[in-house]
């Protein structure tokens, strides 16, 4: 940060003294901060230390040299820079700089120390309970433009962005037993995401070609936190008994959790239109991005081409075409569980396989990984002076390569209608309703993840590890609800009216409902409603004195199923 | 020992978010060389649940000894209720043609009236004298 300041200055000084032309202003001051309690919500992003502030303003123009400063340094990482330089129409630059902190909530963790049943409990433990989080957040922006006159129908254009995330949050672990022993510590950040690309813009007549490559690296420098994690034992006879479920234990030492691998991710972007062939508009583009785990070697491609055709019919009406397909492909992952065998109990010497028949091994594949294709027509017609009408239909289908989102389907279809009308009934009054209507068929959901309403163990038996016990993945097998927070119907209304009274008043007000629900699941429902009204006025009687009052009122209702299991083992 | 597995309890949950906001501001040139401004705003947020329907038959917390599958109080584990003001008053007098003062007031304020994880409510009273230069 101190390089950048130090940078500024003299180019405003050398400016201030060249140029024939040179405004701005310097302000120098100070301020003094009292905080009481929290500052994670009151000054998310705000210094709370009392220190010196600065800024600075200067345009500057020479014959061929154009010069603007912005800048805004406050004491505790509260920073903004601009500076943007022009070279006789040839080079045009941009850069920009801001800094800020950003307070992270301590979570203490009291909620999870309550015992269940001696000597089985849900307990945490926090080795830094009096720290406090924060991570300063970095950002550094570059863009030159380079326009030769020799070939004013090419422009190329160097773009550079840098963000660093630096500081300290709250990682948890937990222990083997999902909740059972929650552990938390401070973990260092020191993150890093650097994109550097380049990008051109040919003309040729009425044509436009854009294409750009930028390639972004990301790498966490911080070491992953470590934890000891429990002896595997049963913790009620503190014996042996499941070590042909567990994979380490304090025996393995520090093990690292949470770990952020480094990446790198290039994306490819072209782009040809023309806004008027033969009565057309039309656009033509593609994207291709690659983002891959330079630790696993893993990747992620992203491809999308897209068409935008648009036309207008007559003196009153336009129609407009848009398509869009792409697919995202990851790389699949075989997870080979390490299967230790029981040293202990009725089946020592057998893994968990061997004595259950069930097999942990699997073949991880992303439900990410997806072929889309969406499209949209809209037709807009003016009625008259200040009216029209706009109705359009969209549909969206994805379907996903792996996950299936209803019994051996892979698909979701998504289809709208909306119809806007705008009018102007008075002189000053402009009103606009929109409604819209959506249906989706199987849209994304989870099958069988919650809920089992039969019993699997109904009498007791001296331990998990013998016979007739029931084992978790018996119990996840025999789920049969499906949980979705997507809605499979869903409709809305939006008005909004714009007032203007006189010279000096201005007014608006708007209204939103929707309402949704998803009735498509086994077992289980979910619906959700929001209403929000929004209210402005701003009053400028005069140069010297304006005002304004604005309120806002929103609701929403959602409701959920929520499913709890009835065991102990 | 290991009691049993007796399938699930389920039952519907329902919540209600609620949230306003509110927000008023003015300017004036008081005379020729003094501006005077100030504005506020206030926002207010609530999430409630109802009361869970999560039940368990008699003859299963017979068999479940030791457990208790009482729920009434779960509803209010999400309860979020919260309000935060922020304020600002400020004057620029204008020295001479080039040269000026600037004194503004700002009072910032979160209280967590619900507080969840931990109780995140604080102000901030922040008092910023500058002078400022043109050219």
């Amino acid at each position: 940060m101190r390089k950048v300041i130090v940078s500024f200055i003299p180019l405003a000084l050398l400016a201030a003294a060249a140029a024939a032309q040179t405004t701005g202003t310097v302000t120098v001051g100070g301020r003094a901060v009292k905080d009481d309690g929290s500052a994670e919500r009151a000054a998310e992003y705000l210094p709370t230390t009392s220190g010196p502030e600065l800024q600075l303003a200067l345009e500057a123009a020479l014959d061929r040299l154009y010069l603007a400063v912005h800048s805004d340094a406050r004491e505790g990482s509260d920073q903004v820079h601009h500076l943007r330089v022009e070279l006789n129409r040839l080079v045009r630059s941009h850069t920009s700089f801001t800094k800020m902190p950003h307070r992270l909530v301590h979570d203490p963790l009291e909620n999870l120390r309550g015992t269940v049943k001696m000597p089985v409990v849900t307990w945490s433990t926090d080795l830094d309970p009096t720290a406090r989080y924060r991570v300063d957040y970095d950002l550094l922006e570059h863009r030159t433009d380079l326009q030769l006159p020799q070939a004013g129908w090419l422009t190329v254009s160097a773009v550079y962005r840098e963000q660093w995330r630096q500081g300290h949050r709250q990682s948890l672990a937990i222990s083997h037993c999902s909740t059972c022993h929650v552990q938390s510590q401070t973990r260092a950040v020191d993150e890093s995401t650097r994109d550097a690309g380049l990008v051109a813009q040919v003309r040729a007549g009425s044509w436009k070609l854009e294409g750009s490559f930028v390639a972004r690296d990301f790498e966490d420098k911080a070491p992953a936190p470590t934890r000891v994690y429990e002896l595997a034992e049963q913790p009620a006879l503190r014996q042996p008994l499941f070590n042909d479920r567990i994979w380490y234990d304090s025996k393995n030492g520090p093990l690292p959790y949470g770990i952020i691998p480094p990446s790198e991710k290039n994306t490819a972007t072209a782009r040809l239109s023309n806004p008027n062939l033969g009565g057309f508009t039309v656009s033509l583009s593609g994207v291709s991005t690659r983002l891959e785990n330079l630790d696993t070697g893993n990747k992620v491609d992203f491809d999308a081409i897209a068409l935008a055709v648009g036309r207008r019919l007559g003196k009153r009406a336009t129609f407009a075409l848009r398509g869009r397909t792409y697919t995202i492909d990851s790389t699949d992952y075989f997870v080979d569980v390490p299967e230790p065998k029981a040293v202990a109990g009725p089946y020592a010497g057998k893994s968990y396989y061997e004595r259950y028949g069930f097999q942990p091994d699997f073949l991880r594949q992303s439900a990410i990984d997806r072929d889309v294709t969406e499209a949209s027509a809209r037709l807009s017609y003016r009625l008259g002076k200040g009216s029209s009408l706009v109705g359009e239909y969209t549909f969206q289908n994805i379907d996903r390569a792996h996950y299936e989102v209803a019994p051996g389907k892979t698909d979701t279809l998504t289809q709208r209608l909306k119809l806007a009308y705008s009018a102007r009934p008075a002189s000053g009054v402009h009103l606009r309703l929109e409604g819209v209507v959506a249906d989706i068929r199987r849209p994304f959901m989870t099958q069988n993840t919650a809920c089992q309403p039969g019993e699997l163990q109904t009498t007791p038996v001296p331990s998990p590890i013998v016979p007739g016990s029931t084992q978790y993945y018996q119990i996840y097998q025999s789920r049969i609800g499906d949980m979705t927070a997507s809605p499979s119907s869903y409709v809305q209304f939006r008005g909004t009216a714009a007032l203007t009274l006189g010279r000096s008043t201005n007014a608006s007000l708007s209204l939103l409902w929707w309402d949704g629900d998803n009735t498509d699941q086994d077992l289980t429902n979910w619906s959700r409603t929001t209403t929000a009204a929004n209210a402005q006025v701003a009053w400028a009687p005069s140069e010297s004195f304006q005002a304004f009052v604005a309120a806002s009122r929103g609701m929403r209702k959602l409701e959920s199923w929520v499913c709890v299991p009835l065991m102990d083992g | 020992m290991t009691l049993g597995q007796f399938g699930t309890s389920g039952a519907l949950l329902t919540s209600e978010m609620t949230y306003s906001t509110f927000a008023v501001g003015s300017s004036v040139k008081a005379g020729s060389r003094v501006t005077l401004g100030v504005d506020v705003s206030y926002s207010k947020a609530q999430e409630e649940a109802d009361p869970l329907g999560l039940a368990a038959s008699p003859e299963i917390l017979a068999k479940l000894t030791g457990f208790t599958y009482d729920f009434s109080t779960w509803h209010t584990y999400v309860d979020l209720n919260s309000a935060s003001w922020d304020a600002t008053a400020r004057a620029e007098a204008r020295f001479t043609p080039t040269l000026s003062g600037i004194v503004s007031y700002t009072f910032l304020e979160f209280d967590d009236k619900a507080a969840y994880l931990t109780d995140l409510s604080g102000n901030l009273d922040i008092v910023r004298l500058a002078l400022r230069w043109a050219f």
